[in-house]
């Protein structure tokens, strides 16, 4: 029986289901409340799902590679791990870049949830001060332990998942199926366009590098990994259809936040709560706020290896830091510049870093072997 | 074990105090005299001089008076003594006498032999008799404590409709009992430690010792023996000492005057502290979940009780976040409130002078005062508070304009609310963090709320108690432990203990 326990006393290890919902949490950021406008309009037809889909799969095969990668740590973190095999320089480049990419994304988040609920719940306070409020949150959530923020998330995501279920299910009596046709007319192009733009909202499963150390059974890395990125596009086609099916591609492109219009466009039974899309807001801020908390935690965890600072002195040094870049964008176009940089940033991490780390431990491999 | 424990207890003093850790003299008179002289012969030291029978033997009885069973002294300790009536002891010297009175003269099972001054003096002023026996340098012990203790009452503060209507009282041994009645079980532990610097306090460790985990014992053990201080007066010391993070407003040790909750919690795998002198004896380690539980849930129909306790997470919600998500509706999301109720708060708000922040403020701060007030007041005067308090200065202030009625309900909504937890330690986290968040939701709104939820969420994930994370079994996800969370199972599928105690034995019935 014992080896069925999936908590020990005083354990700090994290089990199978935390790790899921921890590379759903890390991928699932501010991207969804947009991804159907961005997809819409790089496609410029109903057919945005295909391009999802291929997005997904691709980030399945990365994603798979990655944890498969991190099956062979064997108790080392991921960047002792690339300074065994490729040197250190090689792992203090990697770790920098992680580094950069996880600090700008906290800051892209912070900036971008503020503006969110400047748009939907007050326009009077300064983004400044959400964002200051924002992030001290988010820095007091990484200053705990490492544990504790996986099982934040453990205990956010499926509720919110749940209630972004309940409000599609909601919104079944405006779903229009003749807005999903024509099926299959767009040419390849356009798909592909769209597989661009939402491979960006997949970005963020290279964080499981960072927590593989943390599991109990890390040799589980690779499945726990496909599930997460699984019910990350599962969430993802399903919204999409259901913005597209209620508004129309045409409309969607034009909207700003479509996910939150959806939610706007539910009403309940006896018109009891109105303006629901608030709700909805503060539902997924809550989930924003675990994406937020862990990719911190990430840049956090990949700047250890320049400084032997403890976690919450560091903290202390990149709180600033954090703050001055999430304020630099003096509007919402720069903001979306600075999303798309991050994005950028994104593919090197998730994509040609592991990839290359693979190629190298296989190199190496094959030539110990000959 | 007992006995053990005492004399490594037992420190010397370096702090100019005398240290009393000396054999017994053979003469019997110094031996007393020295506790005279120790306790500067308080009124209530009792001596007594008895001669063996009519050996000439000379024995002295000292105790304290109204702290023995005096019939048991007199029938069962003197009487035996006055009258013996046997051969004479041979050797009066050395201990062979006494062993033989205590074997062989005296009809009663609590004797012991002592051979130091200060097991002397503790026996003494913990209510048992001394025997000092002229040439002897050992004494003896007899356990006579009998004092006037409250009889075994109902529960004060943890009332049941359906359930036994004994609680602890204030005597350890009363409430050990209560505890092995319920518990006839080989394998129930009550481990004995007296506690404190001065005074020295009996504290029972309970546990049961096939079910509880083997670390989490050491664990509490290991706890138990840092305290170092003059007196635990009453277990909330104890618990603030123990306890994991002094800084949490949450308990992370529960506390009950119900044996029966005891000694479920104990059959669940916890570990219970039976402590002298108090009703309110400690359970650990607790989650948060404990908190909507009442041992009357078990009792009753698995239905009734799933519905109840839906209803005290409700009403735990309502308690802690209704006032706060007020003031964010009402401050700065009006359009969220559906408009035919918008407008008859508008209304109703209409000539308030203050913003809806400080009404509320007002309201709250005015109903923790009266709630206060009627704790300390007598209880038919507490009622009168009540009502002068509710009723009258709830609608004075409503008709004098100060504050809104929609305030009013919002407020007597969270009172109320706040009572439905069977904890009250639980109940006084509700009103602490009601006020956070009412700050919160003033500078924020609603996007406030959410921020002193994320604040309260991240301090409880990190929280523990006794190592068990205090969110299990929601997160970490236990799904074994989910059967008796929200929803109490029937009693015929609860088969197995909780999970995060994480006990030697799993199962509660046999398949």
């Amino acid at each position: 029986m014992a080896n069925l326990r999936s908590w020990k006393y005083g354990d700090e290890r994290i089990g199978g289901k935390e790790t899921v919902f921890t590379i759903t949490s890390l991928m699932i950021g501010v991207g969804i409340l947009t991804l159907p406008r961005t997809v819409a309009k790089a496609t410029n037809s109903s057919d945005g799902w295909m391009s999802i889909l291929i997005a997904g799969g691709i980030t399945l095969i990365m994603a798979w590679l990655v944890a498969k990668l991190s099956t062979r740590f064997r108790n080392r973190t991921f960047l002792e791990f690339v300074g065994d095999k490729a040197g250190k320089p090689v792992a203090m480049a990697v770790g920098l870049a992680f580094f950069l990419y996880f600090l700008s994304f906290t800051s892209y988040i912070t900036r971008s949830v503020a503006e969110l609920t400047k748009q939907y719940l007050f326009e009077r306070t300064p983004v400044e001060v959400v964002s200051l409020g924002f992030l001290l949150v988010v820095i007091y959530a990484v200053s705990g332990s490492r544990v504790g923020l996986v099982r934040l998330t453990m205990l956010f995501l499926p509720f919110v998942l749940l209630v972004t279920g309940v409000f599609l299910l909601m919104s079944v009596n405006l779903f229009e199926l003749k807005k999903l046709m024509p099926v299959l007319h767009s040419d390849w192009g356009s798909i592909l366009n769209g597989v661009q733009e939402s491979i960006f909202s997949f970005l963020g499963f290279e964080g499981v590098l960072f927590y593989v150390t943390l599991m109990r059974k890390p040799e589980e890395a690779p499945k726990l990994t496909l599930i997460g990125v699984m019910i990350a596009i599962v969430t993802y086609v399903s919204i999409y259809l259901f913005t597209i099916a209620v508004f129309s591609y045409e409309v969607t492109e034009n909207i700003m936040y479509p996910t939150i219009e959806l939610a706007r466009e539910v009403t309940v039974p006896g018109d009891f709560f109105e303006r629901l899309e608030s709700l909805f807001l503060i539902f997924w801020l809550v989930s924003i706020f675990a994406t937020t908390s862990i990719a911190l935690d990430v840049s956090v965890q990949s700047v250890r290896c320049f400084t032997k600072l403890d976690k919450k002195k560091l903290l202390y040094v990149l709180a600033p830091i954090l703050y001055l870049l999430s304020m630099y964008p003096q509007n919402i176009v720069q903001l979306s510049n600075l999303g798309k940089l991050v994005s950028y940033m994104g593919i090197v991490t998730a994509l040609v870093i592991p990839l290359l780390i693979f190629l190298i431990v296989k190199l190496r491999e094959v030539m110990a072997r000959a | 074990m007992k006995r053990n424990l005492r004399n490594k207890n037992t420190r010397t003093f370096e702090d100019g105090r005398t240290n009393d850790e000396f054999p017994l003299e053979a003469e019997a008179q110094r031996n007393v005299n020295y506790i005279h002289h120790r306790l500067h012969s308080p009124g209530d030291l009792m001596t007594k001089e008895l001669e063996l029978g009519s050996t000439g033997l000379t024995c002295v009885i000292l105790n304290i008076d109204g702290m023995i069973d005096k019939t048991l002294i007199h029938q069962h300790l003197m009487r035996p003594i006055i009258e013996y009536d046997g051969p004479a002891l041979d050797s009066p010297e050395g201990s062979a006498a006494i062993i033989r009175i205590k074997d062989e003269v005296l009809p009663l099972e609590e004797v012991h032999t002592i051979s130091a001054m200060h097991e002397a003096l503790f026996a003494i002023l913990s209510g048992d008799t001394c025997l000092f026996m002229e040439g002897s340098r050992r004494a003896l012990v007899v356990g006579s404590k009998g004092w006037e203790s409250r009889a075994i009452e109902e529960p004060q503060t943890e009332s049941t409709i359906r359930g036994p209507k004994d609680g602890f009282t204030e005597d350890i041994r009363t409430n050990s009992s209560l505890i092995r009645r319920r518990l006839i079980d080989p394998n129930l532990r009550l481990d004995s430690y007296l506690i404190g610097r001065r005074s020295k306090r009996e504290v029972m460790v309970a546990y049961i010792d096939d079910i509880v985990s083997p670390e989490l014992v050491t664990e509490v053990k290991r706890r138990l023996l840092t305290i170092e201080i003059d007196d635990i007066e009453g277990s909330g010391y104890i618990e603030q000492w123990i306890t994991d993070s002094f800084l949490s407003p949450f308990p992370q040790i529960m506390n009950t005057e119900r044996p029966d909750r005891f000694a479920a919690s104990l059959l669940q795998g916890r570990i219970g502290l039976i402590v002298d002198g108090t009703p309110f004896q400690l359970i650990m380690p607790i989650s948060i979940s404990d908190a909507f539980k009442s041992p009357e849930d078990y009792y009753q129909h698995w239905l009734i009780s799933s519905l109840i306790r839906l209803l005290r997470y409700i009403s735990a919600f309502v308690a802690t976040f209704l006032p706060g998500f007020y003031i964010a509706l009402a401050e700065y999301h009006h359009g969220m409130i559906p408009s035919n109720i918008a407008f008859s708060i508008a209304s109703a708000r209409e000539g308030v002078p203050f913003p809806v922040f400080i009404e509320a403020l007002l309201m709250e701060s005015t109903l923790e005062i009266l709630r206060e007030a009627g704790v300390r007041l007598p209880k038919p005067i507490g009622q009168t508070i009540g009502i002068v308090g509710g009723l009258v200065i709830g609608e004075a202030a409503v008709s004098a304009g100060i504050v809104s009625p929609v305030m009013v309900i919002v407020v007597a909504v969270t009172a109320i609310a706040s009572f439905t937890l069977p904890s009250y330690t639980f109940g006084i986290v509700t009103r602490i963090l009601r006020f956070f968040i009412m700050v919160a939701a003033s500078v924020f709104g609603l996007f406030g709320v959410i921020l002193a939820f994320l604040v309260i969420c991240i301090h409880l994930v990190n929280l523990k108690s006794f190592g068990v994370p205090y969110l299990a079994p929601i997160s970490p996800l236990l799904p074994r432990d989910w059967k008796d969370l929200v929803l109490r199972a029937p009693v015929t599928l609860l088969r197995k203990r909780p999970q995060m105690m994480q006990t030697k034995d799993e199962d509660r019935m046999y398949d």
